[in-house]
């Protein structure tokens, strides 16, 4: 077993007391109440036709050291809720290939029984207070630390989101362009509720994009090639298109923003400025797995984005690290309106990385 | 792409106004006495419907084995020319906010028909006078957000626990209270399952299934490259069954999907069956994405074009059977499989059944997926693998059997396979990103790198196999595709609709056409339900096109025919 893996198993054990013994939180007089689970910590593991990246949990719920039966538990908000049999057991599928972090409670205690009784509020009070959670998580490791040489105040923390051998992670990366702009009618005035169509004449791919607001504005997304494409606006029954013959040519790899003036009469947009104009504008969305420190949002720290191997630099104030905070992994999916084309090792600003509920937290191992 | 546009178009532009309902006084008394095969569960004061005992087709495909095959024998191939319109119903005129075209595969309980509209409107009809008992449509401004789909077809309800449940295309589940129509609940699956938004691709047409006090979901958008699921939630709550759906394909970035920029497709668009005895759900899944670049998509891509069963309680995998390895031409396992309990070389055994739009057919072992039939062609089958410049390839992107379901007529044990014969030009994009299919979806999404060839009209087919011999034992072509599917008697007929508005009956043994009705609709793009009231049998069928309908036949109906309508054979994908 490597270090790494006998530290998570460490943090695995620590989550598990820190379960049984939430009920002491609970009212005095409530007894104490825990949900166990025989394994809360699992490792990404990608997915597997045969389905083996799904992993069976058994749980079970104790109140005062005696099994509940007709409980309803909850994994994550929004999921299955699971039922306690005569025992006070459930079952829980995990499903290992996607990052999770689930918090388990206890949603209802209105049909639960203790030896066959109905509970009193004591026992309720009790179940109320039972906690776990399941998390999913690629394994960080520190591969090294040094001072940042613009700050001697910070550090800078080598780290790399491992996986399992054979599987890869699709870290930060571009993911498509933006095509947005604004249609207006001949008067220059925006028109709301225009649906902006692109599409190839000969090939797969189109885009259609949200309506237009009241600015007239609209967008979408879109992997443009440098090829010949329709352009269509549609305004309720009416549909506005270019002049037979035309198409309209989407610059490579580039978001663009297009400007659209109606014609007054008739259903032909004039394919020339002022009436059509393009330009090529900056930014693309980007999506892909990140990790970030789990501190205060008013903590600042920089991370880059990782590389094919996950390797990533951490920058943060020394005394931050020294207290040795969790990391987190989050799934993010962002447009960022810059002209330079982010890539790995590039720095991701102050803030830009925010952990959500269901991000799991890390505790990073020691190289 | 640019004749998608025109048809669109054409669609929008057509108007109409019908009589609402008409019903025909001479229609036969019905009979009082209960049959064996009665299903009624419910007084019948509790519907408020005609009747006092019912043979209902409780589920889209009848059971929840999808067998199509009803046991009633008073309409025969004897008595088929008497049989007639007992009344007919035209949504628009009950609803003017109700869309184009229907694929709507009508469930009957108790007395009550219950379809659904393109644009997701549903309706409970008296089964036998047509009366509306309830209407339910989405809100205007939900409804406007369905615009972002290009496809707006519904296949159906689902009737459980005193609730009807459908599905919307901004990929809502909902449900309606079984009497009143009143909406009970409903959920965006996106707070469920992650990222099933129309923004990403999803959206919703198919019939949910109900069982053991769960509803059985999929959706279609695997065209546009989303990530295929089944799902299941509580009847009761609308919350999840299941600790996570079922998903098809890896996540983007994931095993195959590694260098994917796509989620991978393997949709299932089609309802569902079950498997009663064993709680297993099997369901057909649709081609991997994008359809026809597979470069970023190595081997076999499984799960995709097959057949997959799974524990109806937990969504645990028990076997699954691909159709095409690696397909490059779209050629989903569309329709719902069947269940069904066959001769096979002379000895009985529980199957599921698959035609694929392929045009191939496929028997396994329900139990294990042992293949029992493999691949048994019952279409024109030659597809060069698609270049830059283009291959023609049979079966063309519509199949094959599309979504159009089968039956199986225990007598004969004959499976019956709706289909189509019909080339396409594939066209393979050069690259990822000419494969692009965007965040958006629509119909001119669909099918953009083929091409219909030109001077070569398709026509539909109907196959019989000999379940036994694993041999076609004849196979009929029709005028127009077959894009609704059939229904099988006890009594030997199988009634299916074409494209022009006809309803057919077919003797299933002689494989002849024994009766042609005309309905008043534009075309058949269902199969008919067919459901007993006070004994009496009927077939009720949905029509599309401009002026959406539903027929009900019965035996000294109103024989007056409609006009002949135009065969809408749609584009490269409109039938998803």
């Amino acid at each position: 077993m490597t270090k790494a893996r006998l530290f998570v198993l460490l943090i695995a054990a620590a989550a598990l007391w820190t379960g049984t013994c939430a009920g002491a939180n609970a009212p005095a007089q409530a007894p104490q109440a825990r949900i166990e689970l025989e394994k809360t910590s699992f490792t990404v593991k990608t997915w597997r036709t045969d389905g083996s990246h799904i992993a069976a949990v058994k749980g079970k719920l104790i109140c005062g050291g005696q099994p509940v039966a007709g409980a309803e538990v909850q994994a994550g908000l929004n999921k299955r809720r699971l039922r306690t049999g005569e025992d006070g057991s459930f079952d829980l599928r995990v499903d290992r290939s996607l990052l999770a972090y689930a918090p388990i409670r206890v949603v209802s205690a209105n049909e639960a029984k203790i030896a066959g009784k109905p509970i009193g509020q004591r026992e309720a009070d009790g179940l109320a207070s039972a906690f776990a959670a399941i998390t999913v998580y690629h394994p960080i490791q520190v591969i090294g630390e040094k001072s940042d040489e613009a700050d001697a105040s910070r550090v800078n923390v080598q780290a790399r989101i491992r996986s399992e051998a054979g599987d890869a992670i699709s870290f930060f990366q571009v993911d498509k362009y933006r095509i947005a702009g604004r249609v207006e009618d001949a008067d220059g005035n925006p028109v709301k509720g225009a649906i902006v169509w692109i599409d190839r004449d000969r090939g797969e791919g189109f885009a259609k994009s949200t309506p237009t607001d009241g600015d007239g504005k609209y967008e979408m997304f879109y992997w443009p090639e440098e090829e010949e494409t329709n352009l269509t606006v549609i305004v309720g029954p009416r549909r506005y298109a270019l002049p037979e013959g035309k198409a309209f040519v989407l610059p490579r790899h580039t978001s663009v923003d297009i400007r659209i003036r109606l014609p007054r009469e008739g259903v032909i947009i004039d394919d020339k400025p002022p009436t059509l104009m393009c330009e090529t504008a900056k930014g693309a969305t980007y999506s892909g797995l990140l990790a970030g420190l789990d501190v205060p949002p008013d903590v600042p720290y920089t991370v880059t984005i990782p590389d094919r191997d996950g390797r990533f630099v951490l920058t943060v104030a020394k005394e931050v690290w020294e207290r040795r905070p969790a990391l987190f992994e989050t799934r993010l999916t962002k447009f960022i309106g810059q002209e330079k084309v982010l890539k790995a090792g590039d720095a991701l600003p102050v803030g830009f990385v925010a952990a959500n509920d269901q991000d799991p937290r890390v505790i990073p191992s020691a190289s | 792409m640019k004749k998608t546009h025109a048809l669109i178009g054409t669609a929008l532009a057509l108007l109409l106004a019908i009589s609402a309902c008409t019903r025909n006084d001479n229609e036969a008394s019905p009979s009082p006495s209960p049959t064996p095969e009665q299903t009624a569960t419910t007084p019948p004061t509790a519907t408020g419907a005609t009747g006092t005992s019912f043979d209902n087709w409780g589920s889209y495909g009848y059971t929840l084995a999808n067998t199509r095959h009803v046991p009633f024998t008073e309409i025969t191939a004897e008595n088929v020319q008497d049989l007639g319109v007992i009344w007919s119903a035209d949504l628009k005129a009950l609803d003017k906010d109700v869309k184009n075209g229907n694929q709507s595969y009508p469930v009957v309980v108790d007395g009550v028909v219950f379809v659904t509209t393109a644009g997701n409107q549903v309706f409970a009809l008296d089964a036998v006078t047509g009366n509306q008992i309830w209407h339910w449509k989405p809100t205007a401004e939900q409804a406007a957000t369905f615009a972002k789909a290009g496809i707006i077809a519904n296949r159906g309800v689902a009737v459980g626990e005193g609730k009807v449940f459908t599905l919307a295309i901004d990929n809502s589940l909902i449900a309606l209270d079984q009497k009143t129509g009143e909406l009970v609940k409903m959920i965006k699956l996106s707070d469920y399952i992650d990222g099933v938004t129309l923004e990403n691709g999803y959206y919703e047409t198919t019939a949910p299934q109900y069982y053991k006090g769960n509803v059985y979901i999929g959706s279609s958008g695997g065209d546009n490259g989303v990530r295929g699921f089944v799902a299941a939630f509580r009847a009761s709550d609308l919350t999840p069954a299941w600790d996570s759906p079922f998903w098809t394909v890896p996540p983007k970035g994931q095993d195959w999907l590694a260098n994917s920029r796509f989620q991978g497709g393997g949709a299932v668009w089609n309802p569902v069956a079950i498997d009663e005895e064993t709680d297993l759900v099997y369901f057909a899944t649709g081609n991997p994405a994008p359809d026809f670049y597979g470069a970023n998509r190595p081997g076999d891509n499984p799960h995709t074009d097959s057949v997959v069963a799974v524990n109806a309680m937990t969504g645990k995998l028990v076997w699954s059977r691909q159709e095409v390895s690696h397909d490059l031409w779209d050629y989903d396992a569309a329709a719902s499989p069947m269940i069904i309990n066959a001769t096979v070389k002379g000895e009985k055994k529980k199957l599921v059944v698959q035609g694929g739009k392929s045009g191939l057919w496929f028997a396994w072992d329900a139990a294990t997926g042992d293949v029992v039939w493999d691949g048994i062609p019952f279409a024109k089958i030659d597809h060069p693998k698609p270049t830059a410049e283009g291959v023609i390839g049979y079966p063309g992107v519509l199949g094959g059997e599309n979504y159009a379901p089968e039956s199986y007529d225990p007598a004969t044990n004959y499976v019956l396979i709706p289909g189509i014969e019909q080339p396409s030009i594939f066209k393979a994009a050069k690259n990822e990103d000419e494969a692009a299919t965007p965040d958006f979806p629509g119909a001119a999404a669909f099918g953009t790198v083929v091409e219909e060839v030109p001077d070569v009209k398709g026509y539909g087919t109907i196959t019989a196999i000999d379940v036994d011999t694993g041999k076609q034992a004849y196979q009929i072509k029709t005028a127009d595709q077959q894009r609704g599917g059939l229904t099988s008697t006890g009594s030997g007929l199988a009634f299916f609709g074409e494209l022009d508005g006809k309803l057919n009956a077919l003797d299933v043994k002689a494989g002849k056409v024994v009766w042609t009705f005309q309905t008043s609709g534009d075309n058949v793009q269902s199969a008919p339900s067919i459901f007993k009231v006070d004994g009496k049998e009927y077939v009720v069928v949905t029509t599309g096109g401009a002026k959406p309908k539903v027929h009900v036949f019965g035996l000294g109906g109103d024989k007056t025919q409609g006009s002949a309508g135009e065969a809408d054979t749609g584009g490269a994908h409109s039938a998803q």
